[in-house]
């Protein structure tokens, strides 16, 4: 019986103890064992652990968390706006801007459930219990302190986020596999032979960058140098 | 950072994954027994589950509740599979969550009256009828007891493996067992065990 709860009376602890003995019910493993053998061997090769290619598109677009009216408003803003900051962005470019300002808005405003963490590694263990082929979030990001996760689906890309505290500031921190999130258009910062490329959209800039095989965006009110710096500190 | 698709992450992964994860098996096809009321369902679960894991193995931090972790795959495994089932279970588990057995209700009182011996009167339940009263319990109840009671785990990992405080933890296991004594109440009256038992 486990020695650890307090039990509130003698009934109480009699059942917790007639439970345990279910664990000593003997369990016949070998067809299991046989069963995850053959599945071993014949994983792919793209379904072995840390392997990076893209996933198949997910089934919860992020556009659930619009509201109807703010969306149209917010439309119509973005319209007005990347006419002056993007106008030389391509239109796949400007609609995963316009969802990651999206997304970091709601985040901001709490309208997105989020996993409460102190660390990517507790996201990271987190993020593997909800969906199999989500991404992992970094292991290492130098300053700034991760406070929660949750799971998106940004341009039909599933993507994981963690919202972190930098220097006081709330900033979001997007990490997607697929290698066409990069976006080679904006406002270009170089760090240590690094690329960094930053958008502005509603007062919210952003700067995205490939790191290896993963896309990885920080968001919020902070300067594209503060954005940049913080995003060449991660490493995964 | 290591290229993960050398050759050598891999089968450091999977080295990781039969030290840790797969002397956990029995456990974890006892839990998907239990959950399925089906052997083969439950070798489906596990085996999912397992794969899972493995294709995650690089997430998990070492020195942490490998059982934590695999309970908390398990569980999502199980609901992805039984989605439907599993919504109607915890909406009707509604009623089951609110029962308190610090004010409990006339006919619970005169139940437990007769568990004055309990552990005597537990033992004569067979394990099977033991599992059918746990598997009539909601989701949320079952799993506390599967985990603390069955698998032993202590409450900080069994609340992490569930995502709920401790303090719940330990309060709803209590509700639980009292809920699983009420289910087990009829079948002892049924076989004429309360009746004889009280007599005595």
């Amino acid at each position: 019986m486990n020695t650890e709860p307090n039990y509130p009376d003698a009934l109480d602890e009699a059942t917790a103890r007639r439970l345990a003995k279910l664990a000593h019910r003997p369990v016949d493993v070998s067809a299991l064992e046989s069963k995850l053998e053959t599945s071993l061997t014949d994983t792919p090769s793209e379904d072995l652990p840390h392997t990076n290619t893209p996933d198949p598109a997910p089934t919860y677009p992020i556009r659930h968390w619009l509201r109807p009216v703010a969306g149209i408003a917010a439309a119509i803003m973005l319209a007005a706006t990347l006419f002056i900051t993007l106008s030389s962005s391509t239109p796949q470019a400007s609609a995963a801007v316009f969802d990651l300002s999206q997304l970091h808005q709601d985040l901001v405003a709490g309208r997105i459930e989020l996993k409460t963490v102190t660390s990517t590694t507790e996201a990271n263990r987190w993020i593997a219990t909800q969906r199999d082929t989500a991404p992992d979030l970094p292991d290492h990001i130098a300053g700034a302190r991760v406070q929660s996760c949750c799971l998106a689906d940004v341009q039909g890309e599933l993507v994981a986020v963690a919202v972190l505290e930098d220097e006081g500031q709330t900033v979001t921190l997007v990490v997607a596999r697929a290698p066409d999130f990069a976006h080679e258009m904006g406002t270009r910062i170089q760090i240590d032979g690094r690329s960094f490329f930053g958008h502005e959209l509603n007062g919210i800039r952003m700067m995205m960058a490939n790191h290896g095989d993963r896309w990885l965006c920080v968001m919020g009110d902070r300067s594209y140098e503060e954005l940049a710096k913080l995003a060449a500190s991660i490493d995964f | 950072m290591d290229d993960p698709r050398t050759d050598d992450t891999r089968a450091d992964a999977l080295a990781r994954f039969r030290a840790e994860a797969w002397p956990l098996l029995p456990s974890l096809l006892r839990v998907a027994v239990i959950l399925t009321h089906d052997h083969h369902q439950a070798e489906d679960l596990a085996q999912e589950t397992m794969m899972r894991a493995y294709r995650h193995i690089q997430s998990f931090t070492p020195g942490t509740n490998m059982k934590a972790w695999l309970m908390t795959i398990l569980r999502r495994v199980h609901i992805d599979t039984h989605r439907k089932e599993s919504r109607a279970v915890e909406a009707g588990s509604l009623d089951g969550m609110s029962y308190d057995p610090a004010a409990p209700s006339d006919a619970n009182a005169q139940g437990d009256l007769q568990w004055s011996d309990p552990d005597e009167l537990l033992n004569r339940f067979d394990d099977d009828e033991i599992v059918n009263a746990l598997h009539a319990l909601p989701d949320p109840m079952r799993w506390v007891l599967l985990l603390v009671d069955v698998e032993q785990m202590s409450i900080n990992d069994a609340a992490e493996s569930l995502d709920i405080p401790p303090g719940t933890i330990k309060s709803r296991a209590s509700r639980s067992r009292a809920q699983l004594r009420e289910f087990l109440l009829p079948v002892a009256r049924q076989k004429g065990w309360v009746a004889n038992y009280a007599g005595e």
